[in-house]
This record gives C-alpha cells, sequence and structure tokens, in this order.
C-alpha cells in the first residue's frame, strides 16, 4: 500500500513551469528522488511536505487528502521534514531548537517531549553539543539537527532534502544506518544529488529532471538500465556520452560502446548518468 | 538642555537594540555557506491549517515568554530610561500622588517600548532566519503561533510590578513623594506595557520589517504627544493621561481612570485581533475584534461624553469656592488652607509666610488674612467646556485679600537644583504685598461668563498671534512705589533661600538693564502650551528699580530696616503716595547708590546661559490703588 501517492501533480511558478503532470507512489523503505539542479526535486518534496499545493494533481498520504484543514493537521502530524535550509535560529540551542519544533508537532507534556528531543539527538549523535548554540556548530553539525527534528514523534513520512550535503564519510555512513533502520515499516523521501547515497540506502529510485518523472523503479533496475554500455578503456572514447577517470587512472565510458570495448558492471550511477546524458543529447538533437 | 539628548537616545536605542538583536545573523551566514537569500519560502495559503487546541498552545506561549524576557531589546530599551526616571526620582519637585499618579503610567512606557521592539523580532524570527519552509509542515499554524507571540507578553507584568514596587519603594524613602497614588492610574502602565507587546507582533505580521517595529515605537509617541492631548476629553483617547493630567486639576475635572482601563484593555484585545486577521478572520478572531472594538467604543464614548449638570455644578463649584474640603491651619498668625493632598505643604509655605510677618509691625497683622491653595487662571484653557462657560471668573479669581497659591507652583524637595527660592520669594512677596495695601493676586475685572471673556488664552493659544496676553485679568503697575520696595525686602529677607532669590533676580535686572521695566517674581515657568507669553498671576507688579532699592537694604540690618519701616508704617499704608526714593531715604541711601551697590554685590547674570529667564516683561494694566482693595 502506498504511504504517499502523488498523482499527476503539476506546479508552475509564475510562467515557469516547474512540475508536470508528476505521479509516483511511496511505499514503506527508502525512496531516492534523483535529478539534476532545477529538476523539480525541491517543489515536489515541498508538495509532498504540505508546504505548497499543487496547481493540479493530488497528494494523498494513506487515506487522507490535504484538502481540509483538519485532515492537513492530521496530515502534518505524522510528517517528518527536513529542508534544503532549515532556517536555524542561532541564538537557540540544539535541544532548544528542536524543543522548538515538538512544541510545534504538539508534543505538550513537557516531560514526554524533552524525553523524545533527547532521543531524536542521540539518534543523530549530537548528545554533547545538544546545548550549544547552533551558531557555534559545523555545517555537518546543523544538518544533523535538522533530521534531528524531522525525526521527532516517529512520524510515518519522512522527507528529506538533501540531508547528506555537508556530512563527513563516518557521519554519512552513521546517517545511512539511521535512515535504514527508519525505513523499515515507515516511508522514507530522499531527496539527493549523491547516488551512492540511493545505492546504499534505497529500495526505490524516482529520477526527475525538468518537471517530469525520468525513472521509477527499483535502484537495480536503474543500474541494469545502463548494462552494456559502460565500458572502460586507456584514452578517450569520442562516441562516448560521457566519459571520466575512474580510479584506476582508466577512462570510464557511457554511451554506445565500440566493438571490442571492455564493458563493466553497470552502477547505479552509471544508469542515472546515461539516463542524463541521452537526455541532454536527444536535447542537443532536438 | 538635556531634551535634545534624550530625544536622540528615544530614536536611537530601539535601533540598537534591533541591530544588537539582528547582529547574530550576520555571524551565522558565512558558517551556514549557502545560505539561500532569496524570498523565503511560505505556505500557501490553501494549505492553513486549522487552529490548535489551547493545550497545545501553552507551551508555546512559555516558550515565547522565555524568550520575550531574555530578550535584549527590553533591556537595552527599557533600562536606560527607567535608571533616568529613577534618578528623577531625586533632585526633582515634590511628586502629589493624587495628581501626579498618572505620571508612573509614562514610567513604565519605555519598558513597553523595549517590549514592542521585542515582540516584533520575535514574530519576525521564523521569517529572518528562513524558518517558515520547515515551520509550514507543522501541525500548529502559523496563528496559533501568532497567538503565542501575543499572549508573551503577559510574562512582563511581573516586570512592570518590579519596577513599580521598586519606585513605590525608593518614594518611601523620599521626601519627593507625598500623597496616595490611584491604583486604576498605575495600572495603566502595566496595560502599556502589554499593548506595546501586541502592537509589536500585529506590526510584525502586517508589516514584516523590523524598521517597522522601530517606526510604531515612534508612532506611539507622535501619537500620545499630538493627538489633541491637551483637550480636555480627548486626552482620555491616549495610551497614557499624563499629557495634560500635571497641567490639569483632578479636583475640577471628571476621572475616568477604571474606565480607561477597560478602555486600554479594548485597544489591546483590537490590536491582537488585527494581528490574528494577517491569517484570516475565523470566528474566534472575528469575536475577539468585535468585542474588543465594543469595548473601545462603548469606554471611549464615556471617557468623551459631555459632562452632565450635577457634575458641572460640581466643579463649578471647587473652582469657585476652593475653600470646600479643603484643609486650612492657623500658622504665624494667618491660616493657610491646602487642598487634598497638598496639607504637607501647608508648613512649607508657612515657613516664608513667618518670616514676612516676623518683621512686621504687630498692628501690621491682620487676623483674617488667609493664604489659600487656589486653580491658576490657565485652568480654565484645559476644563470641559461645560465647566468653563458656567464658572464666573470674577468668582473664581476675585478681586479680595486671600494670597494664591497656585496648584502649580513648584513644591521643591530636598535636592531639588532650582530649590524653594523662587517660590518662597514669590508667596513671601504676596503675603507682604497684602500687608502693605498693594493687591497680592491679578483679579479678574469682569464678571462675565461665556466664552467673551475667555477669549484671551484659547485665541493666543493657537499659535498664530505672537503677543502679549491681554485679557480681564488685571495686575498693577507699582514702579516707584515705595510699598513695593517695603514688600520686596520683607519678602528677601523671609528666608535665606528668598533673600539669595532676591539677590539672583536683583542680578537679572542689572544685566538685562531693566531698572525701568516691570519684573514680576514668578514662582513657576509661567507658561502655559502654546501661550507666546507669560499668564498674569502676580497683583502688584514693581520695576527693577524697586528690586534693586530692596536687594540694597538687604545689605543692612534687618532689625535695623525693620524698625525703620516700623516707625512709619502708617505713613507707609495710609492713602498717597510714598516713592521709593523716600523709602530708601528713611535708610539713608537713595536710587543711584542703591543701583551701584547692587551691581557691585549682585550675583552676575548672563541672559545668554540662563534658561529658565522670563525675557519679556509683563502687561500691565494700570497703577496700583492706594487704599487696600
Amino acid at each position: 500500500m502506498a504511504m504517499v501517492d502523488v498523482d499527476a501533480v503539476s506546479k508552475r511558478f509564475g510562467r515557469t513551469p516547474v512540475l508536470d503532470a508528476v505521479s509516483m507512489r511511496v511505499g514503506p523503505g527508502v525512496t531516492g528522488m534523483l535529478g539534476p539542479n532545477g529538476a523539480g526535486k525541491t517543489t515536489l518534496l515541498r508538495i509532498m511536505a504540505t508546504v505548497l499545493a499543487p496547481d493540479s494533481g493530488t497528494v494523498r498520504f494513506g487515506d487522507r487528502s490535504p484538502t481540509s484543514a483538519d485532515a492537513l493537521h492530521a496530515i502534518r502530524r505524522d510528517l517528518g521534514y527536513a529542508p534544503q535550509e532549515p532556517g536555524f535560529y542561532p541564538d537557540f540551542t540544539v535541544f532548544e531548537f528542536i524543543d522548538y519544533v515538538a512544541i510545534l508537532k504538539e508534543l505538550d507534556d513537557r516531560r514526554a517531549r524533552h524525553d523524545e528531543v533527547r532521543r531524536v539527538i542521540g539518534l543523530v549523535g549530537l548528545d554533547e553539543v545538544a546545548h550549544r548554540p547552533i551558531r557555534k556548530l559545523s555545517g555537518g553539525m546543523r544538518r544533523r539537527t535538522a533530521v534531528a527534528q524531522a525525526l521527532l514523534g516517529s512520524p510515518s513520512v519522512l522527507l528529506l532534502d538533501e540531508p547528506t550535503a555537508g556530512l563527513d564519510p563516518e557521519q554519512r555512513l552513521r546517517f545511512r544506518s539511521l535512515l535504514s533502520e527508519r525505513g523499515d515499516d515507515r516511508a522514507v523521501v530522499l531527496a539527493t544529488h549523491q547516488t551512492e547515497d540511493v545505492t546504499a540506502l534505497c529500495q526505490h529510485v524516482v529520477v526527475i529532471d525538468h518537471g517530469s518523472v525520468r525513472f521509477d523503479g527499483s535502484p537495480p533496475a536503474l543500474a541494469e538500465a545502463a548494462r552494456g554500455r559502460v565500458w572502460v578503456s586507456d584514452g578517450p572514447e569520442p562516441g562516448a556520452v560521457l566519459t571520466w577517470i575512474d580510479g584506476t587512472g582508466r577512462h570510464r565510458h557511457i554511451g554506445d560502446p565500440p566493438s571490442g570495448a571492455t564493458l563493466v558492471d553497470p552502477t547505479l550511477e552509471d544508469g542515472y548518468l546515461l539516463l542524463m546524458g541521452r537526455d541532454s543529447r536527444g536535447e542537443r538533437a532536438a | 538642555m538635556i531634551l535634545p539628548f534624550v530625544l536622540v537616545f528615544m530614536l536611537v536605542t530601539p535601533l540598537a537594540a534591533i541591530f544588537v538583536s539582528q547582529r547574530t545573523q550576520q555571524l551565522m551566514a558565512p558558517a551556514v555557506g549557502a545560505l539561500d537569500l532569496a524570498r523565503p519560502v511560505r505556505g500557501d495559503a490553501g494549505l492553513r491549517g486549522s487552529t490548535v487546541a489551547w493545550r497545545h498552545l501553552w507551551p508555546l506561549v512559555r516558550l515565547e515568554s522565555v524568550r520575550l524576557v531574555r530578550h535584549p531589546a527590553v533591556y537595552l530599551v527599557a533600562i536606560p530610561f527607567t535608571v533616568v526616571n529613577f534618578f528623577q526620582l531625586e533632585g526633582s519637585e515634590v511628586l502629589v500622588l493624587d495628581r501626579d499618579d498618572v505620571s508612573l503610567a509614562v514610567l513604565l512606557a519605555p519598558y513597553g517600548w523595549g517590549v514592542l521592539i521585542a515582540s516584533n523580532l520575535l514574530t519576525l524570527r521564523s521569517r529572518r532566519w528562513r524558518s517558515e519552509e520547515l515551520l509550514a509542515t507543522l501541525p500548529v499554524p502559523q496563528r496559533s503561533r501568532t497567538a503565542a507571540h501575543l499572549i508573551a507578553p503577559l510574562v512582563t507584568l511581573p516586570g512592570a510590578a518590579v519596577l513599580l514596587a521598586g519606585w513605590f519603594a525608593l518614594a518611601a524613602r523620599s521626601d519627593h513623594v507625598r500623597g496616595t497614588a490611584r491604583p486604576a492610574a498605575v495600572l495603566a502602565g502595566v496595560l502599556i506595557v502589554v499593548g506595546g507587546g501586541c502592537v509589536g507582533v500585529a506590526v510584525a505580521r502586517w508589516l514584516p520589517r523590523p524598521l517597522f517595529g522601530w517606526l510604531a515605537v515612534i508612532a506611539t509617541i507622535v501619537l500620545q504627544v499630538n493627538f489633541g492631548a491637551l483637550d480636555p476629553r480627548w486626552r482620555w483617547m491616549h495610551f497614557s493621561v499624563y499629557a495634560a493630567e500635571t497641567i490639569s486639576y483632578p479636583r475640577l475635572a471628571p476621572q475616568h481612570h477604571e474606565v480607561h482601563l477597560l478602555y486600554l484593555a479594548g485597544g489591546v484585545l483590537l490590536v491582537a485581533a488585527v494581528a490574528l486577521a494577517r491569517d484570516g478572520l475565523d470566528r474566534r478572531s472575528g469575536a475577539l475584534g468585535g468585542t474588543a472594538l465594543t469595548v473601545l467604543l462603548v469606554t471611549g464614548a464615556v471617557q468623551t461624553a459631555p459632562l452632565a449638570e450635577p457634575d458641572t455644578a460640581l466643579f463649578v463649584t471647587h473652582l469657585e469656592q476652593p475653600g470646600i474640603g479643603q484643609t486650612c491651619r492657623p500658622a504665624a498668625g494667618v491660616t493657610v488652607c491646602a487642598d487634598p493632598g497638598f496639607e504637607f505643604a501647608i508648613d512649607w509655605w508657612t515657613e516664608p509666610v513667618a518670616g514676612v510677618l516676623r518683621r512686621v509691625p504687630d498692628a501690621a497683622r491682620p487676623a483674617d488674612l488667609v493664604i489659600r491653595q487656589r486653580a491658576r487662571v490657565d485652568a480654565r484653557a484645559l476644563l470641559h467646556p461645560e465647566i468653563a462657560s458656567a464658572v464666573d471668573p470674577a468668582v473664581a479669581w476675585p478681586d479680595d485679600r486671600e494670597v494664591s497659591v497656585s496648584d502649580r507652583w513648584r513644591l521643591a524637595a530636598p535636592g531639588d537644583p532650582d530649590g524653594p527660592g523662587r517660590v518662597q520669594l514669590a508667596l513671601a512677596y504676596r503675603t507682604a504685598s497684602a500687608l502693605v495695601g498693594l493687591p497680592p493676586d491679578a483679579w479678574w475685572s469682569a464678571s462675565s461668563r461665556g466664552s467673551a471673556a475667555w477669549a484671551t488664552v484659547p485665541l493666543a493659544a493657537g499659535g498664530e498671534r505672537n503677543e502679549p496676553v491681554r485679557g480681564p485679568l488685571v495686575q498693577c503697575d507699582a514702579t516707584g512705589d515705595g510699598r513695593a520696595v517695603v514688600a520686596a525686602w520683607l519678602a528677601g529677607q523671609a528666608t535665606p533661600a528668598a533673600r539669595a532669590e532676591l539677590r539672583r533676580r536683583a542680578g537679572e535686572v542689572v544685566a538685562r538693564q531693566w531698572a525701568d521695566t516691570p519684573v514680576a517674581f514668578d514662582p513657576v515657568d509661567n507658561y502655559l502650551t502654546g501661550l507666546p507669553d507669560v499668564l498674569p498671576e502676580q497683583g502688584a507688579v514693581p520695576s527693577g528699580g524697586e528690586i534693586l532699592a530692596a536687594t540694597a537694604l538687604l545689605d543692612l540690618d534687618d532689625a535695623l530696616v525693620a524698625a525703620a519701616f516700623a516707625d512709619r508704617w502708617s505713613e507707609l499704608v495710609a492713602p498717597g503716595s510714598v516713592p521709593t526714593a523716600t523709602v530708601l531715604g528713611w535708610l539713608g541711601s537713595d536710587p543711584s547708590r542703591a543701583r551701584a551697590a547692587v551691581a557691585a554685590t549682585a550675583p552676575r547674570f548672563d541672559p545668554e546661559i540662563d534658561p529658565d529667564a522670563d525675557t519679556d516683561p509683563p502687561v500691565l494694566t494700570g497703577t496700583c490703588p492706594r487704599t487696600r482693595r
């Protein structure tokens, strides 16, 4: 059963179309939302987070639709959202800020609320800086603070916009572990540029570009889309859609391989890049 | 001199508070990295949540209350002004709380400004830090957050109570405060503080820039000062009725302090409703706004309603018969009468009177001389029109032998830099005038009623005429009259402070070359707002020559001078002129020698640096009568 059902959602800002009849279904587990800058990921996430209303189309949360104030209220009670820029109050401590969000999430009982705040702070590993003003935190700590507030109340739907930006490798690993646990029985949507996060975490991936869904399926399926289209060589290949030098010093190519090319197993990133490269090449041809 | 600095401070301090509060925003930016400085994302109007239950609101109220109490703007704005206000408690004239309690509401106004700025910035917090996107996804909607901001200023009540308690504690140990405050008049200040918080929230919701918070502070000052502050009715429409209260007369006008509290409460609730209406009018905020508007209109109507006849009659009686309700005490051979709340001043007023009587022959002391507190003639410009038209000014300011002490005379307390000299000299001179047969006070010459006889002050108050006030108030010209010399000498020797004041006045006469110009002993800064010239108060006005002559006599032995006058008292007060030169001749002097002596010894007076000096001599209406009226 879909926990979030996006159906033919369109949105434009002024004359600029941002989303064009986007449909996707988010079920339990971690869903990765991939796409280049300006693809419409954040706008779609904002619509799913009930910040913005779609111009057309619907978003359903289980059996609820945000068409009335009461339904909206109920949806928001069961929603966790970490925007790209949460807008921290710099003179609040980590604890105070998350406590503030907890109050706005209607966690009324002071003792229980504080317990919950301490719990989510612990989950993201910020116990030692819990009472430090946010203005004194590093970028990575702030990002973890953003995630922590989204975890308040263990919401059924967790929407995270670029949650791993600014995290060091250790923090990123810890974060993946955290999210994979959350994704057991609830829906986690991850808007990101980081294909390795999607590879490591997601059971479902949606690629968005130019306001439309380009791919909707599993990560292996996205990788598999590039099978037979990825090869390595010792030098540049003029026919490749994309070429880069990998960690071994060899050239890795995506596109239509020449005969005799050394094909390699594709990754999710290859599939994504091929999808994006093909689209952009298609645009160039057009 | 200090006023321009105070004004600059008033303008700059709220801005500084805003700057300090915003400073962290600049600190934050580089650490965050790519701050999105584009317009903040706010939730769509079509996705507004319902208003939450009270139980969800209280934790938010609690948090915002703590934030408000900890906000630096409250202290940056409130503390300097409050310290200044407390400091002014020392070294000022006496406050009579039965009249001046309204100034306590003003004492809290800076606290209200601080709360306004702080509430404004706290309400703008989500916008300033771009957190509206996140907050829009949370179940508690903007309307509830606004409601919490509106309720939070209630947390400032203990602070207001502490400030007031501190003031009263200092007042209790001070000689500067007398009488009893009216609770409703004081509580108005508390509502002003809470109202400041609500105004800050409303401004933030409708005009979401910190600058508008500062402008709101300025707007409250402008409204308070310019919204018909001197009008006896419209002043009740202000936040504080202080504007005219200190120069008006509580015994002569209706006091609506309890109703004014309700009026302020209605205003605060209306502002709250306006703030809530930013998120759309729902049933609750509509009901709140409707109720507040009703309270505001009803209480406003009550406060500005024309006076009923019985009330008018009562106030006219108080004006025409000031003795009703006064406390009178025989002292030093005269009777001194004071209004309720001013009984303490009887002893103060008795001192210069006794000093005069001490040097007057026993036979010259009238048994029925009364020193009475009386409304100053400018009261008529501040009274309700019904009272002004019903009172007979010739009865209210009669041609009698009583010596009047005006309600507005300075009540100099210990430590007052101006000291009691001016009041003591003025009162002693008037008492002595009565004893030598000169009129002590200006009096109303026509027994007419209605606007014609009252035209002088309102016309002059229009501000377009720049000419001395002329009207039916009579002062006589005592130039060259030896009785004025005697009266001035009796006044000057009455007390040490009066002696110093007469010398100071003589120094001014010398510096201004006023030897032939009428010079009055003004016990107050004798101006009414908007009037271009002094109001006549003193009955017999000598010229500077008489003042110099009397000052010269101060250099002689007091007993010797008193004996010389006692020997010739009947000649002095009998019909027929005793010129100044004659009086000086009794003591072996003459006007030229007197002037020279005073010019050599009087305190130096620099008209350029004495802002209190009167620059315009009074306009007189005739020579003084030769016999007692």
